[in-house]
């Protein structure tokens, strides 16, 4: 990880601009006037107590919430490699193969490990059995798994460990070759040691993939991301190298809450 | 404004602890310094003796700081200014730890010179030992008050007791230049002299590591001008 990181990004990945967002129509915004720039092949950690929108922000990049009736962004928007991600022409699920999934729980498909991997590939229409053995390994190998599956690839996805499971849906959502992975709290149902695999692959996956994590730990934002952004209430209070904020927090309210203070 | 505490009140407790351990050892240690000298200026063999029977009193303290320290890091995993209070009081008690050797060292070679010597130039040290003192408060009231701009300060007024330090070793060099039998007493000088000297650059360490507590500010090695 690079000792210190300008303010500035360059090129940024993902870039919010002044916006708002409501789950009623607009009646409450969940989200207040964010303004983001999210670096290319780096690991962004949003960190905040809960409600503080930063998983609703995390949604908002692949139009997750989409699928709720009543979300809307309310102002601002979203770009994604420069292009506007609710722009009319953009297709949801053309923009979610660009930016890939992890979830809280992991939540492998009731299939085999082979099975889990190419599932993704399958439905982009590649039929090609070694064009699919070559990507599922190579994603397995991607989310440091493969020699702990090589040799049971048709066993059942659901008898792996749980951190395993969890990588193996991060290797699921590498197999499509995304630009961005989101990460929603990925090790909150991990003990210690699947916590560091999955911390330590993260670290690895930043050499090809934009990484934007979501987690209550602040020890994991602190190990694994380049940027941390703080959220409150809905608002974007501070957003700077990880290291500068874990040290010296600008905002009160980031000081406070890192450091466990009330009153 | 209310003062913010942590959610987890025994956090609070711990670094009040760690706190207050290295505000009770910076006050030992200087009084050990005080005390090393002023046996030397007022013939006082009894201080000198404390002084020394205090160094394990001292030494345990820095045991204890960094026992403290590491408990809070493992139990409290600390951020910003909460972390470089740890780190900052780890660093000071260090260097207290090595104010009040001075100290041992300045009062041992004291109470030689009380057995073996009536001489007057020992008082010569006395403008030293206030500018060193001086330093050493300073250093402190950095930490206890968080004064940024004090330890900013410091170095400049550590460069002028050196000059003074400097220019006391002359004068006992040349000293003992021209009376050869009083080498020993002398060169008792010269060291006690030296032993001042460098606990003003500590005092300096200790400023430095306050103004990180305090500022998250670097401010060691920073080159003159």
């Amino acid at each position: 990880m690079p000792d210190s990181l300008p303010d500035a990004i360059e090129n940024p990945i993902i870039q919010v601009d002044d916006m708002s967002f409501s789950y009623d129509k607009g009646a409450t915004n969940t989200l207040r006037n964010v303004s983001l720039d999210v670096p290319g092949r780096q690991v962004t950690a949003l960190i905040g107590p809960s409600g503080c929108g930063k998983s609703t922000l995390l949604r908002c990049f692949n139009r997750m919430n989409d699928l709720i009736e009543t979300a809307q962004i309310t102002t601002g928007n979203i770009k994604i490699m420069g292009q506007d991600i609710h722009a009319s022409d953009v297709d949801p699920m053309e923009l979610r193969k660009q930016v890939g999934m992890v979830f809280q729980k992991y939540n492998p498909f009731p299939k085999s490990i082979f099975e889990n991997v190419a599932y993704g590939l399958r439905i982009q229409g590649i039929k090609n059995k070694a064009q699919l053995s070559e990507a599922v390994e190579k994603s397995l190998r991607g989310a440091a798994l493969w020699d702990e599956v090589k040799d049971r690839l048709n066993s059942s996805a659901l008898g792996l460990s749980g951190g395993q499971q969890q990588r193996l849906c991060i290797a699921r959502t590498i197999a499509v070759q995304p630009k961005i992975i989101l990460m929603d709290e990925p090790c909150s149902a991990l003990d210690p040691i699947a916590t560091a695999k999955v911390e330590e692959l993260i670290i690895e996956l930043r050499e090809e993939f934009s990484i934007v994590i979501v987690t209550h730990s602040m020890q994991q934002a602190s190990r694994v991301s380049d940027r941390t952004a703080f959220f409150y209430l809905g608002e974007l209070i501070e957003y700077s190298p990880t290291t500068t904020l874990f040290n010296t927090p600008k905002e009160k309210r980031t000081e406070d809450y890192i450091s466990g203070r009330f009153g | 404004m209310a003062e913010r505490v942590h959610i987890i009140a025994s956090f609070d407790e711990s670094l009040e602890n760690l706190r207050s351990e290295l505000l009770e050892m910076g006050r030992m240690s200087r009084k050990s310094v005080e005390l090393s000298v002023r046996g030397l200026l007022e013939r006082n063999l009894d201080y000198c003796n404390k002084v020394i029977a205090d160094d394990e009193t001292i030494n345990q303290s820095e045991k204890d700081i960094d026992e403290l320290g590491i408990e809070t890091l493992l139990k409290y995993r600390p951020v910003a200014q909460d972390l470089r209070l740890v780190i900052s009081s780890m660093n000071i008690s260090r260097n207290l730890e090595r104010m009040a050797d001075h100290a041992v060292y300045i009062a041992k070679r004291g109470r030689k010179i009380l057995k073996a010597y009536d001489r007057q130039e020992d008082q010569l040290i006395e403008p030293l030992f206030t500018a060193v003192d001086t330093l050493f408060d300073d250093s402190l009231r950095c930490f206890i008050d968080g004064d940024v701009e004090l330890g900013h300060q410091l170095k400049e007024k550590n460069r002028l007791a050196k000059t003074e330090a400097k220019r006391l070793v002359k004068v006992y060099s040349r000293n003992l230049e021209e009376a050869t039998e009083l080498s020993e007493y002398y060169l008792h000088l010269i060291f006690i002299a030296r032993s001042l000297q460098r606990i003003g650059s500590l005092s300096v360490n200790i400023a430095e590591d306050a103004v990180f507590h305090e500022s998250a500010e670097d401010i060691r090695h920073i080159p003159k001008g």
